[in-house]
């Protein structure tokens, strides 16, 4: 993407109404990283956003805060007893790019490869937006669908990120294949899992990288409520609406190894978060 | 496409400099004689153009020149006082981590920013830190091994 002029914002009011004279060049930037890989025929305003006061993490009763201009390096720091992020921003990229990358540019540039949608898909919980159109969406409704995602993000300036934490009979994983150390996604999937009094009361299963825009599996996640946490599950599982999906495979890779490939994440998400759910591991 | 002004401090020194819009960082240093920094990848895969803003290494490469206005950058040629060198490197040369040298720079400062934060750092977090230094030549083994030695010297006294 090339970039043909840059201003600095330091107050949410004054990014609205630059968005809204701009118009269609504008483009909100705080990290960064990803405007490399962004194509664009026409060259854009960058609107400097890093001096929003939209940083940092707090925990406010069972859920985490955490403003959308918090970098990945911060979310892999955060250490406390409910907080999961930091497993996933820990295989985000490399150390240089979590110093400087932002949970919300993770989430207002979806690639195929991103991690950030598939894993909060799974943990759930909402996106608070400010500015020409505020409103509070949940997760799984932005990324219902890319023109979903790309209506709400055009409109609006993500405020903060809000997830549940985790407590006693929840679990969650995010499980990562890539062909290097640091490389992007050939596959992604994420799993979080409640149980109570001894069988799944709540499954969400979303996955990424082997299509155009995460999805989560919810025949998968059906088909584990109500059953009981136990390693014969996973040999259950169908993947029926996988079969049916548009896939976008990287690098080489044939559809069948694809589908074998994205299968294998998701049922390791699924297992790692049973077994965190039944106290088996933290 | 017109330049305009952005100024930051660039090795604890107040710099002015007309940037285009489209420049990276890298590009910025580099014409203005701070070769340290190195071409490499210039997708933020490699880290030989890594430098410290604000505390954190970065890839230079994927950082707007603008994007550092007001802030504060550090490249490799503000470490070491002439002939001696900054305690990282010394230890990259006593223990035989450096070859062909194009990556040195930036492991340099990866671990200088690691070192501000975290003074004694343990090897796991050493390889967190340089997870995105790319080095062909070492095996990477030595690297670690000269970062270690700095950090054990920490531990004991040494800063």
């Amino acid at each position: 993407m090339r970039v043909k002029d840059f201003i600095f914002a330091s107050k949410i009011s004054e990014v609205a109404s630059l968005m809204r004279e701009i118009g269609d060049s504008a483009f909100l930037m705080a990290g960064g990283t990803s405007t490399y890989f962004i194509a664009s025929k026409t060259s854009k305003v960058a609107i400097d956003i890093t001096k929003l006061p939209l940083k940092g993490i707090s925990r406010v009763n069972d859920n985490y805060k955490i403003g959308a201009l918090t970098t990945i390096n911060e979310l892999q720091k955060f250490k406390d007893e409910g907080w999961v992020l930091d497993r996933v921003a820990r295989i985000i990229a490399n150390q240089q790019i979590r110093n400087i990358s932002t949970i919300g540019g993770n989430l207002a540039r979806v690639f195929y490869w991103s991690d950030m949608p598939v894993a909060l898909l799974a943990l759930g919980g909402s996106l608070k937006f400010s500015g020409i159109a505020s409103r509070h969406v949940k997760i799984a409704e932005v990324f219902s669908k890319p023109h979903s995602h790309k209506d709400v993000f055009t409109a609006s300036i993500l405020d903060y990120i809000e997830i549940p934490a985790a407590t006693k009979g929840m679990g969650f994983s995010y499980q990562k294949e890539t062909r290097t150390y640091g490389a992007f996604s050939s596959a992604t999937a994420a799993a979080f899992i409640k149980i109570e009094e001894g069988v799944i009361s709540e499954a969400r299963v979303a996955i990424g990288s082997v299509l155009p825009f995460p999805v989560r599996l919810t025949d998968v996640e059906d088909f584990l409520v109500g059953k009981r946490p136990e390693c014969k599950l996973l040999g259950e599982i169908h993947f029926d609406k996988l079969a049916k999906m548009k896939l976008m495979p990287r690098e080489f890779m044939t559809d069948e190894f694809c589908i074998h490939l994205i299968k294998i994440k998701a049922k390791d998400a699924i297992c790692e978060a049973m077994k965190e759910a039944m106290g088996g591991c933290k | 496409m017109t330049t305009r002004k952005i100024s930051f401090t660039l090795n604890g020194e107040h710099k002015e400099f007309d940037v285009l819009p489209n420049e990276r960082l890298l590009s910025l240093l580099r014409r203005n004689g701070f070769k340290g920094t190195k071409y490499g990848c210039l997708e933020g895969a490699c880290g030989t153009c890594t430098v410290i803003l604000d505390g954190k290494a970065v890839n230079s490469c994927l950082v707007f020149a603008f994007q550092v206005n007001g802030r504060s950058v550090q490249t490799v040629e503000s470490l070491g006082i002439g002939e001696k060198l900054h305690e990282i490197q010394e230890a990259l040369v006593s223990e035989g981590a450096v070859q062909c040298g194009y990556c040195t720079p930036g492991i340099v400062l990866s671990a200088k920013a690691m070192f501000d934060e975290n003074p004694t750092p343990t090897v796991d977090e050493i390889k967190v830190q340089i997870d995105g230094n790319l080095c062909r030549c070492t095996g990477y083994e030595k690297i670690l091994v000269a970062i270690d030695k700095v950090s054990k010297s920490h531990n004991q006294g040494g800063k």
